[in-house]
């Protein structure tokens, strides 16, 4: 059999096994056991809270990175040196907050809480959060009530009782193993507890986290202090920054909801690089959990902005805090690609793509210039042009592509970029006297689009 | 943003939602291996193609932005594990049935294909469950043609390699 036979076989097996979900798509935007959109930032972090005193500062090892002053018992805001490009930001949010539209899930994660890597030889998750539409349908049974069971590749049993969905799920144990832990678990109206974990088993750690209902992908305990920092890059990137008092135990639960994952070291601290090196977790100082993660961003990025975090200045963190607000209001039109930079006169030069996807282009004094927004090219084309003569001297050379190039030449200088998710604008302000050229889209070494 | 002038007529989402959504799906899942994890990626997808639907619609084939959205999102770990945490969250209301499991050659397939490097299985994944051409591919996923056959030979290379297929090495 070849592989192409084989690779269509698969297809067809894979279309099969979807087959009755093509002919009935769930509503749009389901809501998520009616709650509404979350407040957090767009952040993708999973922290717990475990208060420990104490803490009067917080070093960096030898690696060059600044050291970052902490009050005892207080979590740092931190914010990136520099944030990658194209990443434009959401705003901020000081933790705790009261947000009962936030689904907030109870881990209990077990595995051996004194290996270096607590899930290395086995791991084990109890999670419940409360029950607000019934149980499933179902022919399985656990306990006495029906139940979801699911062994594609891991092991999760999970069913309603007592008020709560209950979920029993493992990476590493057989289902018949994750049966008989659900059947022994003690659960109340106050959750569930596991009296006897399986074999060598201990409990690792123990935390409520609160899941963003708009992406899930924030896991934040959101009744304790810290503090959160998002951006993203329309339609799927995203960077966010978190803080949060926590201790081992929480980063273990952290790191249990996003593995696979190893440890690592963070500026000299002890933490994971989880999935893939889209999220670092990490041991902060004592009492301080800091998580860094990206989505559509390289595990060096990630790594960088980690390095790089900074405390945040009460004026910038207040602007964050004002922008999530405004964005929660609706107050904030959708993310424009936007490049820009000052001028030798004092003026400032502007290009940003418009919603529509209309290039635009403001040149003046203090950003007091008129916009001016070029008619689209006749044609589908891959790559536009454009030049403006800027005040006092000089060029402007600006323009988009739809390519997915990853460095824009103009002759030999190269150019800032920014992207909207759907196309990347580009620019550079030529100084007087600076010769211009053609404008080169490139990737690696291949040169993807040019003009002229 | 090549056709985003707002030219075309917008063709109606629920129409295009209703018969992409099955396509969708399947591409997700065979990329991040979670089948709930799948309907939460391709939700996602949709969402974005909702938000931007005066331009997507605007698009020679918005089913094909729809895809590399779905498809980019399920090459992320850490988008599929946060796909599949809410996924889980859900269950508790689910009402339909799980879909049927994979038949073990097929899931083996899948595991090789999500083993590959990320745009590799995306390639292969494209290939494969919608029976794309290496420039539609290219023009899905905005490659090059002559990347997406570098991506499709290595990656047919690779499969044959971990499923112990012999005979595909000069493809």
């Amino acid at each position: 059999m070849s592989i192409d036979t084989r690779g269509r076989q698969a297809a067809a097996g894979l279309h099969a096994s979807v087959g009755h979900l093509a002919a009935d798509p769930p509503p749009l935007g389901r809501p998520c056991s009616g709650r509404r959109v979350a407040a957090l930032a767009a952040a993708a972090a999973a922290v717990v809270l475990l208060v420990a005193g104490g803490i009067t500062a917080l070093r960096d090892g030898d690696d060059g990175a600044a050291p970052v002053a902490t009050a005892p018992g207080e979590v740092p805001r931190l914010l990136p040196s520099e944030v990658p490009a194209g990443l434009v930001p959401t705003g901020a949010v000081d933790l705790p907050v009261e947000d009962d539209s936030m689904l907030v899930v109870t881990m209990a994660v077990y595995g051996d809480p004194e290996a270096d890597d607590p899930f290395a030889e086995g791991d084990l998750a109890v999670y419940w959060q409360p029950d607000e539409v019934g149980p499933p349908h179902s022919p399985e049974r656990v306990r006495g009530p029906a139940a979801v069971i699911d062994e594609a590749g891991e092991v999760l049993i999970q069913w309603v009782e007592a008020g709560h969905v209950v979920t029993v799920h493992s990476r590493s144990l057989p289902v018949e193993e994750v049966r008989a832990v659900a059947e022994s678990l003690v659960v109340d109206e106050s959750g569930a507890e596991l009296p006897d974990p399986p074999g060598d088993m201990a409990l690792v750690g123990r935390a409520p986290l609160g899941i963003d209902g708009r992406d899930g992908r924030v896991a934040i305990p959101v009744d304790r202090p810290g503090h959160a920092a998002g951006w993203q890059r329309e339609p799927t990137g995203s960077l966010a920054v978190a803080t949060v008092a926590g201790d081992a135990g929480t980063m273990a639960a952290m790191s249990w909801f996003s593995q696979p994952g190893e440890r690592t070291e963070v500026a000299g601290r002890p933490g994971w690089s989880l999935a893939g090196g889209e999220m670092l977790l990490w041991q902060h100082a004592p009492g301080v959990v800091a998580v860094v993660a990206g989505t559509e961003l390289s595990a060096q990025q990630v790594r960088d902005v980690a390095w790089g975090l900074r405390p945040a200045p009460d004026a910038e963190w207040a602007e964050l805090l004002a922008l999530r607000a405004a964005h929660d209001a609706g107050e904030v039109e959708p993310q424009q690609a936007t490049l820009g930079g000052g001028l030798p006169d004092g003026g400032t030069w502007r290009v940003f793509l418009r919603e529509d996807g209309v290039l635009c282009v403001e040149v003046g004094e203090q950003q007091a210039g008129a916009v001016e927004c070029l008619e689209p090219p006749d044609e589908p084309v891959v790559l536009e042009v454009e030049r403006s003569d800027l005040p006092g001297g000089g060029r402007l050379v600006f323009g988009w592509f739809a390519v997915q190039g990853e460095q824009v030449l103009v002759g030999d200088a190269q150019a800032e970029l920014a992207s909207d998710g759907e196309a990347t604008l580009f620019a550079i302000a030529l100084p007087p006297g600076a010769p211009d050229g053609p404008v080169a889209v490139r990737l690696g070494g291949e040169v993807l689009a040019q003009e002229p | 943003m090549v056709e985003a002038t707002g030219t075309r007529p917008a063709a109606g989402f629920e129409a295009f939602y209703r018969w992409h959504w099955g396509g969708v799906v399947a591409l997700a899942y065979g990329l991040s291996g979670s089948r709930p994890a799948a309907e939460e990626l391709a939700q996602e997808a949709f969402l974005a193609a909702h938000r931007h639907w005066d331009t997507v619609a605007g698009y020679d084939d918005p089913g094909a932005w729809v895809r590399r959205v779905a498809a980019n999102l399920a090459v992320s770990s850490l988008r599929r594990r946060a796909a599949e945490a809410r996924a889980m969250a859900r269950w508790g209301g689910r009402r339909r049935p799980l879909p049927d499991q994979l038949a073990p050659e097929d899931d083996a397939f899948w595991r090789a294909v999500r083993a590959l490097p990320a745009r590799q299985a995306q390639v292969v994944a494209l290939h494969y469950l919608e029976d794309r051409s290496v420039a539609e591919i290219a023009a899905l996923l905005d490659l090059a043609e002559g990347t997406v056959k570098v991506h499709l030979h290595r990656a047919r290379r690779a499969l044959a390699e971990a499923l112990g297929i012999e005979g595909e090495e000069d493809r």
